[in-house]
């Protein structure tokens, strides 16, 4: 950039150097400049420095953060500690053996599952035919075992033990299932699927619970039960996925 | 409060105070000239003057001590276009100019070629589109270089020289029209 020079350092004429010269000359009296200090004195002072400013924000974002933070943990607290939600017993109950199906098929046991979707509650699966088996012992004594003033709801959310929670647990106990099955042992299959149910009542394999229990009362010959169970399995959109297995487990059932 | 805090919270209140006054001390001639030559009556020119150390003064902690004579002109260029818009109005509702106030100097002949040659620079300055005039003024008469101009005036240096060469054209032959075989007689001397 060429830096030009004031005209007064150039060609300027008489009277424009006069003129630039008066200019120059000019300026306040000493009584304004005393006027202007002493309007100063009067007015109010400055206000904070702006560099403090970044500061002070700072500060209010770091007390926001902790704000955050204290509600976060308290929001996990309360979640972690809140009361497990009590779930109606999803155990299905199934006859130890069918001594009935031998001579013509006897009546289907009847059969609760939980839908896997949500909270619906227990979707009960009936068979054509109302269950007249006899009731068990077992399942007797353990409703008389039950503390009193404690439901069964109750015990089915205690026995959920943060313990069983863990997806590792449900899936290891279903393996055993499958091992069992794959062993041609259904009464254990049956009997590892009520442990399942029992203690995990809101698991999240319960779809593949079913299927191994529909798939072990195939290997049981209580085909009346099975086609009862894969019909209410079938008719569940929950379901859906396992459909060509339970397609495929009713074509092994001999008519 | 202790003592020594005590010490230092009025040493800190007092720092504004003797910045403001050293500012008014360094920059008051500098900001009551601009505001006359880019137009404020001399009437006028002490309230605008306090006026731009009333905004300096305000936002004192906003102000680097490396640019305090640029942001005071900043203030003053918009201060005066204020004032001007104020006086045009009211020449508009009065139909006529206020005159200028006569200088008290004790000297009659001294003040008849002060006041003659700082009005007939005016009248030429009043020749000057506000622009050419900003940049004439700042340049010919504050002593800015370029590259003060284009900050102060926040605009390209090329377009600053640009400017200040069309302003001395319209400056010079606005002087040759105006005082056609006249000589003023106007020498620097001290103010007044």
């Amino acid at each position: 950039m060429i830096e030009l020079r004031p005209l007064l350092e150039e060609d300027a004429t008489r009277t424009e150097k006069a003129l630039l010269l008066a200019g120059r000359a000019d300026g306040p009296s000493k009584e304004a400049t005393a006027a202007v200090l002493a309007m100063l004195e009067a007015s109010p002072p400055a206000g904070p420095a702006t560099s403090v400013k970044p500061a002070r924000l700072a500060e209010w974002v770091k007390t926001a953060i902790f704000a955050v933070a204290v509600c976060g943990a308290a929001a996990v607290v309360y979640y972690l500690a809140r009361p497990q939600r009590a779930v109606p017993p999803a155990m299905p109950v199934i006859p130890k053996a069918e001594p009935a199906a031998a001579p013509g098929e006897a009546p289907a046991p009847s059969i609760d599952l939980v839908s896997p979707r949500s909270h619906e509650g227990p979707a009960t699966i009936y068979d054509e035919e109302p269950p007249r088996l006899p009731a068990r012992e077992g399942s007797a004594h353990r409703r008389r075992a039950l503390p009193p003033g404690r439901t069964r709801e109750a015990s089915h959310g205690a026995a959920d033990s943060p313990r069983d929670n863990s997806l590792g647990d449900e899936t290891r106990a279903l393996d055993r299932a499958r091992e069992a099955l794959d062993a041609h042992q259904p009464s254990t299959v049956l009997r590892l699927l009520d442990d399942y149910h029992r203690r995990f009542p809101q698991g999240r394999l319960r779809p593949e619970a079913m299927v191994l229990r529909l798939a072990a009362l195939v290997q049981t010959g209580g085909h009346k039960a099975a086609r009862s169970l894969a019909r209410q399995l079938l008719a569940d959109e929950a379901y859906q996925a396992y459909a060509a297995r339970i397609h495929s487990l009713m074509a092994e059932m001999k008519p | 409060m202790d003592a020594s805090h005590a010490s230092r919270a009025s040493s800190a209140e007092a720092a504004p105070g003797r910045r403001i006054a050293s500012l008014v001390a360094t920059h008051h001639a500098l900001v009551w000239r601009s505001l006359r030559r880019l137009g404020v009556w001399e009437s006028d020119a002490d309230d605008a003057s306090q006026r731009v150390f009333l905004v300096a003064h305000r936002r004192l902690n906003d102000i680097e001590p490396a640019s305090e004579r640029s942001f005071l002109l900043q203030t003053a260029l918009r201060v005066a276009a204020d004032f001007r818009r104020s006086r045009r109005r009211q020449r508009e509702e009065n139909g006529h100019s206020l005159p200028f106030l006569v200088d008290p100097n004790p000297n009659p002949e001294e003040l008849l070629d002060k006041w003659r040659a700082r009005a007939m620079l005016d009248r030429v300055l009043d020749a000057l589109p506000r622009d050419l005039r900003t940049v004439f003024v700042l340049f010919e008469i504050e002593e800015l270089t370029m590259a003060e101009i284009s900050n102060v005036v926040e605009i390209p240096a090329g377009t600053v020289a640009s400017r200040l060469r069309r302003a001395r054209a319209v400056f010079r032959a606005t002087v040759s029209q105006m005082s056609p075989g006249q000589s003023i007689k106007y020498e620097a001397g001290g103010k007044r």
